[in-house]
């Protein structure tokens, strides 16, 4: 729904602009010339989808998706303290860590299974609500540790020095969801004071 | 030097290790390659979309207009105005984000500052909009209490970090 209002926005807005400005016979080149750009943009990314989905199924084989549940679970356990069932944090932690590798596909359907189970468990007694906020602002606030396909629009664009970005992505990723999420905490406590 | 260093070590520890537990990697890698192939089919008509429109804004001369609205708010987060379309574009959608990156790159260089900030911003980052209303698709209580403002003002201050690293 906001999709269909900011595309309108932008068709709309252009095209008034456009024939405000002078420049209404530029509209159909220009038009035509985006969706040929995308056509460009999608044989580059193709390339990094085909190289970096090839390597992360070997990276699934190795099992590091599991090994990575195991060391986010003690954490998890702090920042979403009620949740119990530990099926529902295991659906939680292989959302995470397929978002960590950068596994989008795999991640939606786990995390909307984790959201799911988180209700059924706190059923009319809004407890829920606060692991829920977090799971969303983890999700929201973007925890990637490789930026490939970023990584794979870089060399199209003809960079010197592709990587880097590799560096500088994390620190901004993870400053990201540290402040997501201790913001979270605070409101949390503020919350639950007003209830007690 | 670090940067340089990361994708050979992680490639070589993935290759060892799967010959180390005798995987059929080559196998695995063809399977995966394989699903990377219907990501890209699936993503173009969206693509297209975003980039008529992106297109179009750029030869009517609204995103220049949109830049230089923009400017003081950059300007005061130590910010190029020249990302202002992609930091506004990067909560809503994935595909008119990466085409705004693209775009700034071929514009000014993907080594430049602006090239450099653009990429960091998109790399870091996700749809906070588009992937709240996804998981909230799946409960029945739609209120998203502290959710939304606590996404966006913690991309906030990742953005403001990528003027700072640059």
């Amino acid at each position: 729904m906001v999709l269909q209002f900011i595309w309108f926005m932008m068709m709309a807005g252009s095209v008034v602009y456009a024939c405000v400005g002078g420049f209404a016979d530029s509209i159909l080149p220009s038009a035509i010339r985006g969706a040929a750009n995308s056509i460009e943009l999608i044989v580059n990314l193709l390339a990094g989808y085909l190289l970096f989905c090839g390597l992360i199924e070997i990276v699934k084989a190795l099992d590091v998706p599991a090994k990575i549940n195991k060391l986010l679970k003690p954490l998890l356990r702090v920042l979403m303290p009620s949740i119990q069932q530990d099926e529902t944090l295991q659906a939680v932690t292989m959302n995470i860590s397929a978002n960590l590798l950068g596994l989008g596909n795999a991640a939606t359907p786990m995390g909307m299974e984790a959201m799911r189970r988180m209700e059924r468990e706190h059923l009319g007694d809004g407890g829920a609500q606060h692991a829920m906020y977090m799971l969303l602002i983890i999700n929201a606030t973007s925890i990637q540790l490789i930026p490939t396909t970023i990584l794979t629009l870089r060399i199209a664009a003809g960079s010197a020095d592709v990587n880097q970005i590799i560096l500088p992505s994390l620190l901004c990723t993870i400053a990201s969801t540290v402040v997501g999420v201790a913001l979270a905490l605070i409101c949390r406590r503020r919350m639950e004071k007003r209830h007690a | 030097m670090l940067n340089a260093l990361i994708i050979p070590l992680l490639l070589l520890w993935l290759l060892v290790a799967a010959a180390w537990k005798r995987l059929p990697m080559y196998d695995l890698f063809v399977k995966g390659a394989k699903e990377g192939m219907g990501v890209a089919i699936a993503v173009l008509p969206n693509l297209a979309g975003m980039l008529v429109a992106i297109s179009l804004m750029n030869a009517s001369g609204l995103m220049a207009a949109l830049c230089d609205v923009c400017a003081p708010v950059f300007q005061w987060m130590g910010l190029p105005s020249e990302v202002a379309p992609l930091v506004m574009l990067r909560p809503l959608s994935g595909s008119a984000s990466l085409g705004m990156v693209e775009q700034i790159m071929s514009e000014y260089g993907a080594d430049s500052r602006i090239g450099l900030i653009a990429c960091v911003v998109m790399g870091s980052s996700e749809t906070i909009f588009y992937t709240i209303c996804v998981y909230m698709s799946a409960v029945k209580d739609k209120r998203t209490g502290y959710a939304v403002p606590c996404s966006i003002i913690g991309a906030l201050a990742g953005i403001w970090l990528a003027g700072r690293l640059f």
